[in-house]
């Protein structure tokens, strides 16, 4: 295999769809999990527009109340199970993950495969929710509504279980990866950012993931012959559920972000052209905030009926995620400090999350807050919060990756000013939708409802026509990701001039990644020590 | 079975240096993999701390109705095929291989002798209508005990799900045992499965005490 | 890259290892189920955990390996633990302080509910 012919590379190895769904390729399974991940994207996506078109004036428009409570069950359930939490770890992750270990291949390839297949088998059950009364307990499935409501809970509350161990495995395979896969010379301090991120977002899938494991299952099996322990009807508590639930949650939060910090640490160093400023706290900061994302679940339950004691607790403990966050922007902007910057797309994107994941993450320290929190839990508030954190970090972290490997992926580059166009539109688009819900939020338009009192319309109507300027930007995108794929120039083996191990072999690479072994004699951001010939 | 015909070598995966890089990755996953389980069952313990906090008059009831003493069968049964399971895991490095399968053979019996004792026990309770909250008839004197029962059938069901499953994993490793796949320098899925099937074990270490023993 | 090498890396646990384990199991499934036959008051549960935990440290060091196997096993082992206890600690600390959730203090005080009824006329004090 390694003596392959100069032109072959992973995608025209072996050809035919039955090469790609028995493959055990790390870097075909990550792209077909890639073209998944898009189409989930797409309609969570799709589901978000017709709700904000439903919330342009008070009353119906377009949709029933109940109507209304499915979709946007289902745009949460869409975008947390089969979009953000897979998005990327088991994309870029997969593809990127052995390559920059100098690795052949992920430590079990065949769990790989297997996690792919639960992908998408999870997700059947989710579409066939969709199809036959899809949910409308929103995607936290709370009880006792979601134990008693007539509607599709036990198809959904499966796919999620189903796409949980899907996550279990990519979580197992990564952490046994990194530490039994290494290339020589390839020490726990020569890791790339993006490597340390994933693995610390392993460490998480495998904690917490089996408890949403048994939630989902305890759900169901209340569903079928109600075991009672949370419906207060019978003596349970409804409580013990939010404690079940967001002990995988609230972590999850942090598997959702930990590797576009990651990302974004890749994207820093490369644009700038300079070792990244204090490797081992940007790599430390991820697994303790890793850690940290396990004590403060609470904070979801402030008015819930948990106890003042515990309220207290987590509040304290919320405010230390802080910490090893702030570490990470710090860094990051002192490694722009004196480098030189070069304003490429995926450059852009690391600028779009410095700002929204800034805002995101301020809104979040002054909802851990307990009193302020009182008055803004459940309000548009906490929607924009979250949809600044998730969607301005790791949704732009993701794009920007994207446009970062996209030559590495698919050895072709794709149209620059394009990209740029595209990079107004969303960044316009979605501080016009989100923004505007902080204001509501402050002003006490409560989440997850469907009607809303006049004085709200403009400031409604101003969201919804921002989800029409991010509609465009994403189908500009679209457009021309796949006429790069169609005609795009060949971009060469390294054409961002970085000193990462991923950009020394070629693009697109080989089936065993590198001709011959890698020996690591730099790290990877050692742009003061090495010039590149 | 013809014992004689030599083991069928092991090729190493291609991405992995030697065989002993390739076991200790599969051990490491394989820990990992129970790591996960530990949580998976571990969040129902909480559960189970919850109720017995807050109505632990049901525990005292229910430790009367459950028999103990088919629970103390249990047990000794499942310690003793986790016994057999590391002796069979042994002769394989031994390069014995007929006893490697009259061990498994062992554990699978035990295994189906597990669930027949539980399938006399569940009859019983449900013959007398201790069932699930929601289709509880028996009456208790506790007004709370079909929470009980609830958690009683999720654990055990659970546990016994598991079993079947590790059931079919060693039927897996009798076909394979039976082609001389395993031998002293490959064994990686005897171990791991015998890793599940110690935490199958584990698992009814605890539950066999909180459910059966303590009122 | 040799696919033949034969060199004696696995550690062959002596069977008498094995016995002993199996022996101590079953001695003290005895011990846990006789000593369930007295009623020792709160300290039924104490009891029964211990001879269940020191049962699982045999399980998990001799049968499973632990004892014999490289360091990281270990900690990621321990550390499902650690993060499961974090679990208990928090969530059941929580029910054990909610006033209303204590069944005890809810005969006594006959508290159905943690809402307290407004006295009228409150609700119009600016």
């Amino acid at each position: 295999m390694s003596e392959s012919l100069p032109g072959t590379n992973y995608i025209n190895a072996v050809s035919g769809i039955k090469s790609w769904l028995t493959t055990l390729d790390h870097k075909r399974i990550g792209i077909m999990y890639l073209l998944f991940i898009a189409i989930s994207f797409g309609l969570g996506g799709f589901f978000a527009l017709a709700l904000r078109l439903e919330l342009l004036n008070p009353g119906q428009l377009i949709v029933s109340a109940k109507q209304y409570n499915q979709l946007f069950t289902l745009h949460g359930a869409v975008m947390v199970f089969l979009f953000i939490v897979p998005s990327i770890p088991a994309s870029l992750g997969n593809f990127l993950l052995p390559i920059q270990l100098g690795a052949k291949d992920v430590a079990f390839p065949r769990l790989n495969l297997a996690s792919l297949y639960l992908y998408v088998f999870g997700a059947a059950f989710c579409v066939y929710s969709m199809v036959s009364g899809a949910a409308d307990t929103g995607w936290t499935f709370y009880t006792p509504y979601s134990s008693t409501t007539d509607t599709s809970v036990i198809s959904m509350t499966l796919g999620a279980f189903i796409l949980g161990f899907s996550s279990i495995f990519t979580g197992i395979n990564f952490i046994v990866t990194v530490h039994k896969m290494r290339a020589p010379g390839m020490s726990w301090f020569k890791l790339p950012l993006f490597t340390w991120s994933l693995y610390a977002t392993a460490i998480i899938q495998v904690l917490a993931t089996p408890v949403l494991g048994i939630t989902l299952l305890l759900l169901i099996v209340e569903r079928l012959v109600g075991i009672g322990i949370f419906d207060p009807a019978l003596g349970g508590d409804p409580v013990l559920f939010q404690h079940f639930f967001w002990f995988y949650s609230h972590p999850a939060v942090y598997i959702m972000i930990l590797p576009a910090m990651g990302v974004m640490s890749e994207l820093v160093t490369t644009f700038s052209k300079k070792n990244i400023f204090g490797y081992k706290m940007v790599a430390f900061s991820s697994i303790a905030i890793a850690i940290i994302s396990f004590l403060v679940w609470g904070h979801h339950l402030y008015v819930s009926g948990q106890s003042d004691y515990a309220d207290m607790i987590f509040s304290f403990l919320t405010y230390l995620v802080a910490i090893p966050s702030a570490v990470k922007v710090f860094n990051w902007i002192a490694t722009l400090y004196n480098g030189e910057i070069e304003l490429k797309a995926p450059f852009l994107y690391f600028i779009a999350f410095l700002f929204l994941f800034t805002i995101g993450g301020f809104t979040g320290i002054m909802l851990a807050s307990l009193s302020l929190d009182v008055h803004l839990h459940d309000t548009y508030f906490v929607v924009a919060h979250f949809h600044y954190v998730m969607m301005g970090g790791t949704v732009m972290a993701f794009l920007g990756g994207i446009h970062y490997w996209w030559p590495k992926m698919f050895g072709k580059m794709y149209s620059e000013k394009a990209a740029i166009v595209a990079w107004f539109f969303i960044m316009a688009g979605f501080n016009m939708v989100f923004f505007t819900q902080f204001i509501l939020g402050t002003k006490g338009m409560p989440r997850r409802y469907y009607s809303y009192l006049d004085q709200f319309q403009p400031l409604h109507a101003f969201s919804t026509v921002g989800t029409w300027v991010l509609t465009v930007g994403f189908l500009i995108m679209a457009f021309y990701l796949v006429e790069s794929l169609l005609n795009g120039e060949p971009a060469g083996d390294n054409p961002w001039g970085s000193l990462g191990l991923e950009w020394t072999t070629q693009s697109p690479p080989i089936t065993e990644n590198f001709a011959d072994t890698p020996h690591i004699i730099h790290g990877p951001y050692d742009y003061d020590k090495v010039k590149l010939s | 079975m013809k014992i004689t015909e030599p083991h069928k070598e092991h090729i190493v995966a291609h991405h992995f240096a030697n065989s002993k890089h390739e076991f200790d990755s599969a051990r490491l996953g394989m820990w990992i993999f129970l790591v996960t389980e530990v949580l998976f069952f571990g969040a129902l313990f909480v559960a189970y701390a919850f109720l017995r906090w807050s109505y632990p008059e049901i525990f005292v009831e229910a430790h009367h109705i459950l028999s103990w003493k088919m629970g103390a069968l249990n047990t000794a049964i499942l310690i003793f095929s986790s016994f057999t399971m590391v002796m069979a895991i042994r002769s394989a490095q031994l390069n014995q291989r007929l006893k490697t399968s009259l061990y498994l053979i062992t554990t699978m019996i035990c295994a189906f002798g597990f669930l027949v004792v539980k399938f006399f026990e569940y009859s019983a309770k449900i013959h007398h209508g201790y069932l699930p909250a929601k289709y509880f008839v028996a009456h208790g004197a506790s007004e709370y005990l079909h929470l009980f029962f609830g958690l009683y059938f999720t654990m055990t069901g659970l546990h016994g799900i598991h079993v079947l499953v590790g059931i079919g994993l060693i039927i897996w490793l009798l076909l394979r045992n039976r082609k001389g796949h395993f031998y002293s320098n490959y064994y990686t899925p005897l171990e791991m499965v015998g890793l599940y099937w110690h935490f199958v074990d584990l698992v009814w270490i605890f539950l066999f005490p909180l459910f059966y023993l303590v009122g | 890259m040799s696919n033949h090498d034969h060199s004696d890396h696995h550690f062959i646990v002596p069977a008498r290892y094995y016995v002993a384990t199996l022996l101590s199991l079953l001695v003290l499934t005895i011990i846990t189920v006789v000593v369930a036959q007295y009623n020792f008051g709160g300290w039924n549960l104490p009891i029964a955990l211990l001879v269940a935990v020191i049962k699982a440290g045999l399980v998990i060091n001799i049968f499973m390996g632990l004892r014999w196997n490289r360091t990281f096993d270990r900690i990621a082992f321990l550390g499902s633990l650690v993060f499961l206890f974090i679990f208990f600690l928090f969530s059941f600390s929580d029910e054990l302080l909610r006033p209303y959730r204590n069944p005890i203090e809810a005969v006594h005080h006959d508290i159905k509910s943690p809402v307290k009824p407004l006295v009228k006329g409150a609700e119009h004090h600016e």
